[in-house]
Formats: structure tokens, C-alpha cells, sequence
């Protein structure tokens, strides 16, 4: 298992467009990715839905776990894709 | 069988085709039992009309992409993923096979537990994500329940569509590549389903009162943009006839099209500049077919009717200088921000107002709230590099606004130089007459503006203090009444004396029964709907300058509106 805790730096935090991303990037992986906010609850990184109703606003921190095979690659991309966004 | 109704011609033209009509309906769910042996089938069909949802929302994208650009196919593209949740289509599955309920039933459920989930987050934009997937969720269980939603995007061939009333949303939508025309129940000559049509180019009959009991999905009917006529079910010869009005109609758009490069000017000479109103940047596309000397009135309202959030400078940035370099060089000018009234915006929570007309809208909400100001004067600026664009402000009652508002583009000036950003340092600045304030003031206010243009709809209106949506008063909406065309007179020769220009935007200067009234008053440019441009100058071209003169002093003397018609049409 792999986990890594990323801060979200963009002003709109986890809305639409970057889940819409983070989504597309987590189907790519075999292994399992969950995604959990601070108040520790905790979802799938692969439904858009759920990862909306955890909340995350700018500034917030988000812990990245992977589970199964390319989990390291997995939670380093995705890591990288939240630590850049943008919009 | 056979039936003739009667309404407003807002857009000229011959239409044939098929009705569908345009309404939405009332979805009921009742909740279906089902065997064991039924949740295979159920979970097939869920996921049957979750495919049709897709592609009917990629059809959506594409289209946006093409009409509107990324940034609004992106919105679809976060819906298909929405549909496409694997959560939610396990759930919906989980309940199918353990309530055993039938699949639309369960998707409801569903749908309900992720909205709520959504709505209780507090932050607002996702919040407001909900929306979206009530949307995308009505269209599913429509799908379910064979209910499409009609797209008015991806309507068959020849469709002419039937509604109570079609909201500037839902036109943004048309094509004359897709529907042949449209028939509503409400509306006059000057609300926003007409205008569209004319811009849009197709043929519509508004303000068809009892339409509704007449029209039926899948009826054929010929709709007479001009007179405002509509068939229902006509017979053979009715069809043949009406084809052959079509095939004429054409013939004189081609006839037409031969005047393209030839000035506006009457037979002695005196000239008027042709220019367009557009209201969005694909509406540019267009305009140079049909002979725009320019845009007389690019409207920006689109860019605050889309979203939940108010347009940021790149996006304003992006639109104006695609349309300043389409029109390459020729003036583009630029209405700042107009909306309140009879326009609905999420991205500005505008209080209820008991007289929208009368209330907090367009420049008034503009020198209040100076970021939004600020960041619309910015990207015109950071534009004008790429043409020749000219800024005109809405509304306005008041020197007081004009030297606020000018005040207010200094500051952005000098911000853009700061930062090393480079604008036309000439741009002009003018205003629109739409107020009897204006009015009574155009002369002094001339010295503060580059040049003006009058809102004739507007100025009617509150001139006359008659509300041009109103069915009941629609006769007394009247740009002849000698009150408006003496307003129009004293604007004009108000700012001939402080040596500026005026044009005309409004849907006056667009009808070519008015252009000899007009060039008689004095009228230095006619801004219109582009496609209307080569029957005005046909009119102009064929008139004495100095006759109309001579008449529109007559007019002006004259004290009733049905005297003026008559003298101005005949």
C-alpha cells in the first residue's frame, strides 16, 4: 500500500474539471485509489461524484492511497496532477 | 384538418416542415415490483439508456465546441463523466436486485442520495454541482421511461418547432442548419425569441395566441415569417404555392446580394454607414456577407447569461478580440454590460425588483460594482489592439455616469501601462440615447461622448411608458408617435452640433419602411440585424436625399402617429 498527503492549491479546490481529471487518471491504474479528506472520510478516487461530496475547498489537505499493482506510479502522478492544478 | 392561426411576424421568410413541440413534461416514476427472474433485464436497460444518454451529451459537446468554443464543450465533458460514475450506476444496480424495483424507480432513489450528498457540502460551487446532476439525471430517466428530452440542438431536417416561448438559452441552441423556423404562443416584435430568429436568420411567427390548442408533434405547417400567418395541415396546392414564395424569396436574396460592396447613399449623395448588431462572437461570421461596414452593437450580455460565475477577463478578453479581428479593422463597438430587467443571470444574484426597467441594471450595477467594471474595461482594452473597437455604455441618465465611467477606464488604462500592456490609447467612447433623460440632455451630453447610438426599443419604451413585452399594449408601442421621432430629431441634431456621429441600433433602423424617415432626420448610420442590411440600402439607395428631408420636416410638425405612418410609408 502506498499513501501520500498533498495540500490542494488551486481557488476553485476538487470541483468538476479537476475531478473530471483525477477520474480519467485513476481509471488508467489496475490497482484500487482512494482518496480521503481531512475529516477522514473516505472514497473512491474513480467516482467523480463521491470525490465532489468530500469537499475540498483550496488549501485543503488530501491523503492519496493506492493498493494493487503500479501503486507507486499511481500515487505519484495523482499527487502531481492535484499539487498542479490551475483553474 | 385544415387550420389558419394568426400572429406576429418576427422573422421574414417561408418555412414547410413538421412541428415538434417544444415543452417539457411532467416525468412520473410509478415504482414497479419486480421477480428475480426481471433484475438482469432492468440492469440492461439502465445501462441501455445510460449509453443513449451519452452520445445524445456528446452530441451536446460537439456542437458547443463548434458554436461556443473548449471552455463550454467542457462543461459536457464534466457531465459525461458524471453520468458515467461507476458508484452510482453500482448503487442504482444494488437497489434494483435487493428492493426489486424497476430501474427507473431505483435510478430516482439514486439520484436523490447523490444530490443530497452533493448539496451538503458546504462549499458553494460544488454546492451547486447538484444542478448538474439533476440534469444529467432527468435526461437518464428520461431515457428510461422513453421520454427523450428534446435537445434542440439535434432536431431532424425541416422541423419547425412550437413553444410558449423560447428563452434566449434555448435559441442560443438553434441553427438554420437544423430547424426550418419556429412558431410561439408569446412574444412581440422586439422580444428576445424575434430577435434571435432574424439574427439566426430563420423563420418565426411570435405572439400566436391559443397556439397550443392547435399544434400537435408531427403536423405539417407552413409558417409566413413576414405575415405572420401559419398552415396547419395544408393541402397540396397550398404546399406547392407556398414552395414556389420560397423559391422567389431566394432569387431576391441573390438579387441582393449583387449590392454587397455598393455604399448606402441616396441618389444625391447623402450616406449613411450599414452596420450589425451581433450577439455573440459566432454572430461576426456572418456579417461581412451581407455588407457590414462594422458592428454598431456587439452586445455582451452572452457572456454573463452562461455560467454561475461572472466571465473573467481572459474569457471577455478572448471574445472581443475574435470578433475585432474577424471584422478586420472595420469598427467594432462594444456595449458594456446591460442586464438586469427581463434577463435572468445566476452569476449575479440581482435582488427582485418590482420594476426590473426602472432598476439596478446595466451601467448602474457597472458603477457600483467596480471589479466587474474594471475587468470588462480591461479585456476591451487589451482587444482594441487587435482593430478598431469602440466602447459604448448603456443607460445612461447622466453626465455625472459618462465622466464616472471614463474615470473609471482611465484607472484601467494606467493599470495596462504599469504592467506593460498595450491598448489603443485613442479608443472612442460613446453612449447610448435610450432615455429620456439622454434625450432632453443630448445636447450637452454630446461634448462628453466620442458619438452616440440610440436604442430606439428601449427609448420607445420609456418614452412611452409601454412595456414591449405586453401583448395588451402592443399597439401603443409605436416608434412613429411623434413624441419618439422628435426625441430622435433632438439626439440628432444635439450631437451634430457638438460635431459627433449617431447611429441607430435599435430594431427601427433595421426596417427598411423607416429608412427614408431616418436619412430625412439626419441619421449618419443604421446598425441592424446584418441580414436585414441589403434591403435598407436598397431602399436608401433609391431615395432623394433631400425629399426625405424636406418630408421628415413635415413629420415632425404632425401631431398624430396615424398621420405619420401614412405620410412615412407611402
Amino acid at each position: 500500500m502506498t499513501t501520500n498527503v498533498i495540500e490542494v492549491k488551486n481557488k476553485t479546490g476538487l470541483h468538476t474539471r479537476p475531478g473530471n481529471l483525477l477520474v480519467q487518471l485513476a481509471k488508467t491504474y489496475d490497482c484500487n485509489i482512494m482518496i480521503s479528506n481531512e475529516a477522514g472520510k473516505e472514497v473512491k478516487a474513480t467516482s467523480l461524484l463521491k470525490l465532489l461530496s468530500l469537499g475540498i475547498k483550496e488549501g485543503a489537505k488530501i491523503k492519496i492511497t493506492a493498493e494493487g499493482s503500479g501503486e507507486k506510479e499511481a500515487v505519484e502522478k495523482i499527487s502531481e496532477l492535484l499539487s498542479n492544478l490551475k483553474d | 384538418m385544415r387550420i389558419e392561426i394568426n400572429g406576429i411576424g418576427a422573422s421574414p421568410g417561408i418555412a414547410i416542415g413538421r412541428i415538434i413541440v417544444f415543452k417539457e413534461h411532467e416525468l412520473k416514476i410509478p415504482i414497479i415490483k419486480l421477480s428475480e427472474t426481471m433484475v438482469k433485464k432492468e440492469t440492461e436497460k439502465l445501462s441501455a439508456s445510460r449509453e443513449t444518454s451519452r452520445l445524445q451529451l456528446l452530441e451536446l459537446r460537439d456542437r458547443a465546441l463548434n458554436k461556443m468554443g473548449q471552455d463550454k464543450a467542457d462543461i459536457f465533458n464534466g457531465h459525461i463523466t458524471m453520468l458515467e460514475d461507476d458508484e452510482l450506476f453500482c448503487d442504482t444496480v444494488e437497489i434494483i436486485r435487493t428492493e426489486l424495483i424497476d430501474a427507473a424507480s431505483a435510478l430516482k432513489k439514486s439520484l436523490i442520495n447523490y444530490e443530497k450528498m452533493i448539496s451538503d457540502v458546504e462549499d458553494s460551487y460544488i454546492k451547486e454541482r447538484a444542478s448538474d446532476l439533476r440534469d444529467i439525471g432527468g435526461r437518464w430517466l428520461r431515457n428510461i421511461a422513453g421520454v427523450p428530452k428534446i435537445d434542440l440542438g439535434t432536431l431532424p431536417n425541416g422541423t419547425i418547432i412550437a413553444a410558449k416561448d423560447l428563452a434566449p438559452s434555448d435559441t442560443a441552441q438553434l441553427d438554420s442548419s437544423n430547424i426550418a423556423g419556429f412558431i410561439t404562443e408569446y412574444g412581440g416584435k422586439t422580444s428576445h425569441s424575434a430577435i434571435m430568429a432574424r439574427t439566426l436568420e430563420i423563420p418565426a411567427i411570435v405572439g400566436t395566441k391559443e397556439l397550443f390548442s392547435y399544434v400537435k408533434d408531427g403536423n405539417i405547417i407552413i409558417i409566413d415569417g413576414k405575415s405572420g400567418t401559419a398552415i396547419i395541415n395544408p393541402d397540396k396546392q397550398e404546399i406547392k404555392k407556398y414552395e414556389e414564395e420560397i423559391l422567389k424569396y431566394h432569387i431576391e436574396k441573390e438579387e441582393l446580394a449583387k449590392l454587397l460592396d455598393v455604399e448606402a447613399a441616396t441618389t444625391d449623395g447623402y450616406k449613411a454607414a450599414m452596420l450589425a448588431n451581433i450577439g455573440k462572437p459566432s454572430d461576426a461570421d456572418s456579417v461581412l456577407k451581407y455588407g457590414a461596414e462594422g458592428i454598431g452593437l456587439f452586445r455582451t450580455e452572452f457572456l454573463f447569461m452562461e455560467d454561475d460565475k461572472l466571465p473573467s477577463e481572459e474569457e471577455q478578453y478572448e471574445a472581443y478580440k475574435s470578433v475585432a479581428e474577424k471584422l478586420g479593422g472595420r469598427p467594432v463597438t462594444i456595449r458594456t454590460m446591460d442586464i438586469g430587467g427581463d434577463k435572468e443571470l445566476p452569476c449575479l444574484n440581482l435582488p427582485k425588483e418590482m420594476n426590473p426597467f426602472l432598476g439596478w441594471r446595466a451601467l448602474r450595477i457597472c458603477l457600483d460594482r467596480h471589479g466587474l467594471f474594471k475587468t470588462q474595461l480591461r479585456a476591451i482594452l487589451r482587444a482594441s489592439v487587435f482593430g478598431k473597437i469602440k466602447i459604448m455604455y448603456p443607460m445612461v441618465i447622466s453626465i455625472s455616469e459618462i465622466i464616472e465611467a471614463n474615470r473609471i477606464l482611465d484607472i484601467c488604462k494606467e493599470e495596462l501601462r504599469a504592467e506593460g500592456i498595450s491598448f489603443d490609447n485613442n479608443i472612442e467612447t460613446g453612449i447610448m440615447i435610450e432615455t429620456p433623460a439622454a434625450v432632453i440632455m443630448a445636447e450637452k451630453m454630446a461634448r462628453y461622448a466620442d458619438f452616440f447610438s440610440i436604442g430606439t426599443n428601449d427609448l420607445t419604451q420609456y418614452i412611452l411608458a409601454v412595456d414591449r413585452g405586453n401583448e395588451n399594449i402592443v399597439k401603443l408601442y409605436n416608434p412613429y408617435n411623434p413624441a419618439v421621432l422628435n426625441s430622435v430629431k433632438a439626439i440628432i441634431d444635439g450631437a451634430h452640433k457638438a460635431g459627433i456621429k449617431v447611429s441607430m441600433c435599435g430594431e427601427l433602423a433595421g426596417d427598411e419602411k423607416a429608412a427614408g424617415l431616418l436619412m430625412g432626420l439626419g441619421l449618419d448610420a443604421f446598425s441592424m440585424s446584418a441580414s436585414s442590411i441589403p434591403r435598407v440600402k436598397k431602399k436608401i439607395l433609391g431615395l432623394s436625399g433631400r425629399e426625405e428631408s424636406i418630408k421628415a420636416e413635415k413629420i415632425l410638425e404632425m401631431e398624430t402617429t396615424e398621420e405619420i405612418e401614412e405620410l412615412a410609408n407611402n
